[in-house]
């Protein structure tokens, strides 16, 4: 069974279409690209995926494995949808505790993994604000992955890094891959999809197409 | 839809709405006039009522000047972009920018104004010279009593006005954009805002000590007349301020982006710091040692009554219950903002990300009434209040509905606020509409408007105790009501995902 499945999603804007009859399939184990131009609706595909937002038409369907009857949102995904996901106050590693304490799964050791694991210091003293762009992407990577979330749904996972923290994240989105966890993710360069991606889906005119 | 074309709606939308306040208020003014030349039987003409409508204190009070404020914090920070700037070159030019925009709003208000008190004014004789009611002296006619006798003609104190009111007006905008040049932040331009508002509020029931700079005297003309001779005066200080905020932005260029710093938690920090001083206020000012600590407590907690208010006693309670909402306000933004999609992933369901977020600030409610207690016991201990004869709770059913009241309806009213804010914010999708409540809730809170305490607003006054007990028990019904109500609505905008933060795509 996939992981995902989309059916005949249907999604419009006060008014302005997004999703026509839209539907897609995710396997497990793969890594699927998807690209599109700006506003084409790839974020509002991450929040119907996640619950946070339903289809006016249509079904989406997760994997029972990661949707218990009990939550409206599923279960080991790691997200990265529009919001920094960080309070600007706090320290990467203070806000990264705050977000692991809410299930209660992991220590700081797997915070302070996940945080290196993506080439940010745990032991940074700087509070979040004062961060580069590339290294709120990658606290955002970090908060994604740590509690080693078996889905991840990434929104441009890659922007503002650098060349050496591309290729980091790159081999670490391949071995999810090893590990048999799935992952989805948007990018607007055309490298980082056929580098990584096994499958690719184009948004265009309001449908998803597989181009390969 | 064109972007402009739905800017350009959303403006005449606004101006509609503008218009129909206007006009509704002027029906009232009026009949207030109506009123006054039956009460000196001399004849009306069309200026008692322009000229009381263009002078009365409650409309701009209570309407126009929150509303300028609030459209101004919100303009300011919209022009206070990067993109801007880069273009402007310097924080002068961006200063006289935004105060050109202001001006640009200002002009179509003025103008809805004044044409909704010709509107309204219709029926009325019309003449070029002052009533015969006009310049017959009453007890109630003060506002025109004052302005008739100055041997200025009716359409030169009109111009006069309007001129001042604008110009005014444009000087409060010039003040907080050039606060937000300073601070660099948002919320630092909004707490100006609710200062001027409130300076103008207390100015407005109170004289300052030296009465040329009382506020009051650039917003109402016969206050003016009594400040300034001649009355050209009256628009020096408001153009010194003017040049100030120019001054400031001076400084602003030289500082480059360095902005205010603060605290982090320093809105927190200038609310415990309210609230003493509004304990010690009433200490200072209304008590005696003979009185006891729980007449601090009535006194410092009055707020309102069912037949009128003292306006600091009013502010004071505003702030504390209102700032507690303002302040669980600032964590839902941030909440939001930043963090939402995280957070409710992990929480499983919006209903349970609600509880977690919601449950810890109800539980934060009794804990600041039972500090304030505490506070106010010390105060009263520090400032010698040891008398036992409850001197000015005499009247009132026993003190230990003192605690009833503070404790029982205060938590009530405090979860009240807290959840309209959640409300408003959720379903705009914007939080500084839980701004515009809290606003909402504070003119609410008036007497004149909360008539038979049926609105959730300060109904935790100390003043409702002269109503008796069973006035109180009732208010905690109605306050249950609500409560029970606004849960089930928060329940249900929050579960309803074609909600979710109103579907912020």
């Amino acid at each position: 069974m996939p992981v995902i499945e989309l059916d005949r999603v249907t999604k419009s804007f006060k008014g302005v279409p997004i999703f026509a009859s839209a539907s897609a399939t995710f396997e497990a184990g793969k890594i699927h690209g998807i690209v599109g131009p700006n506003g084409s609706g790839k974020s509002v595909l991450f929040k119907m995926i996640c619950g946070f937002i339903l289809p006016d038409t249509g079904k989406v369907t997760i994997d029972p494995h990661y949707q218990s009857p009990s939550r409206t949102f599923p279960e080991q995904f790691g997200v990265i949808i529009d919001r920094p996901g960080y309070l600007p106050q706090k320290t990467g590693l203070d806000n990264l505790r705050d977000l692991a304490k809410i299930r209660g799964a992991i220590g700081d050791a797997e915070i302070r993994g996940a945080m290196e694991k993506v080439g940010l210091s745990p032991d940074l003293k700087q509070k979040a604000r004062n961060y580069s762009l590339g290294m709120k992407q990658k606290l955002a990577l970090a908060q994604a992955i740590m509690e080693d979330q078996k889905v991840l749904i990434l929104d441009e996972p890659f922007n503002a890094l650098d060349v050496d923290s591309v290729d980091l994240v790159r081999n670490l989105l391949k071995k999810h891959r090893e590990q048999g966890r799935t992952v989805i993710f948007t990018s607007h360069n055309r490298e980082d999809i056929d580098v990584l991606a096994d499958h690719t889906l184009r948004i265009s005119n309001s449908k998803l197409e597989r181009i390969s | 839809m064109t972007g402009r074309t739905l800017t350009s709606a959303r403006t005449v939308l606004w101006h509609a709405a503008f218009l129909v306040v206007s006009v509704l208020f002027g029906i009232t003014v009026r009949q207030q006039a109506i009123g006054r030349g039956q009460e000196s039987q001399a004849s009306l003409n069309q200026w008692d009522h322009i000229l009381g409508f263009l002078l009365e204190p409650y409309f701009i009070a209570y309407f126009l000047l929150p509303v300028w404020l609030f459209t101004s914090c919100v303009a300011i920070h919209r022009h206070f972009a990067i993109p801007a700037l880069i273009r402007l070159g310097s924080y002068r030019s961006w200063l006289r920018s935004s105060i050109l925009g202001a001006v640009r709003r200002l002009i179509p208000l003025m103008l809805i104004w004044l044409v909704s008190a010709l509107l309204t004014s219709i029926g009325l004789p019309y003449e070029w010279g002052w009533s015969s009611a006009s310049t017959t002296p009453t007890e109630s006619k003060q506002i025109l009593d004052v302005v008739s006798v100055q041997g200025l003609p009716p359409l030169a104190v009109l111009t006069i006005q309007l001129g001042l009111f604008t110009v005014t007006l444009i000087g409060c905008h010039a003040a907080l954009a050039a606060v937000h040049l300073i601070a660099k932040r948002r919320y630092v331009t909004f707490l100006g805002a609710a200062l001027v508002f409130f300076s103008l509020l207390y100015s407005f029931r109170n004289s300052f000590g030296f009465a040329p700079l009382d506020f009051a005297n650039f917003f109402l003309l016969h206050r003016a007349f009594d400040a300034y001779d001649p009355i050209a005066l009256v628009f020096v200080p408001v153009l010194v301020a003017v040049a100030l905020c120019f001054a400031a932005a001076r400084y602003a260029d030289r500082q480059g982006d360095a902005r205010l710093k603060l605290p982090v938690r320093w809105p927190l920090l200038v609310y415990l710091a309210l609230c003493l001083l509004g304990i010690l206020y009433a200490w200072v000012y209304k008590l005696q040692p003979s009185n006891s600590p729980t007449d601090l407590l009535f006194v410092a907690f009055y707020g309102v009554s069912a037949g009128g208010y003292t306006w600091m006693l009013y502010l004071f309670h505003s702030i504390v219950f209102l700032g507690f909402a303002y302040l669980f306000q600032l964590g839902l933004t941030e909440e939001l903002d930043a963090r939402i999609y995280y957070v409710a992933l992990r929480r499983g369901s919006p209903v349970r990300w609600l509880a977690h977020f919601i449950l810890p600030v109800a539980g934060r409610a009794p804990i600041l009434l039972a500090s304030l207690v505490a506070v106010t016991s010390v105060v009263a201990l520090l400032g010698n209040l040891t008398g036992s004869n409850n001197a000015i709770t005499e009247g009132i059913p026993d003190p230990g509905w003192v605690l009833y009241q503070f404790f029982v309806n205060g938590t009530l009213q405090l979860l009240c606020y807290v959840l309209i804010t959640f409300i408003v914010s959720w379903v705009s999708g914007r939080t500084v509409a839980g701004l515009f409540a809290l606003g909402a809730l504070l003119v609410l809170s008036l007497p004149a408007l909360n008539v038979g305490q049926l609105l959730p607003a300060a109904l935790n006054s100390m003043g409702y105790l002269e109503l008796g007990a069973s006035e109180l028990v009732r208010i905690t019904v109605v306050l249950s009501i609500y409560l029970v109500v606004l849960t089930v609505i928060t329940t249900l905008v929050v579960g309803n995902r074609r909600l979710f933060f109103n579907e912020r795509i």
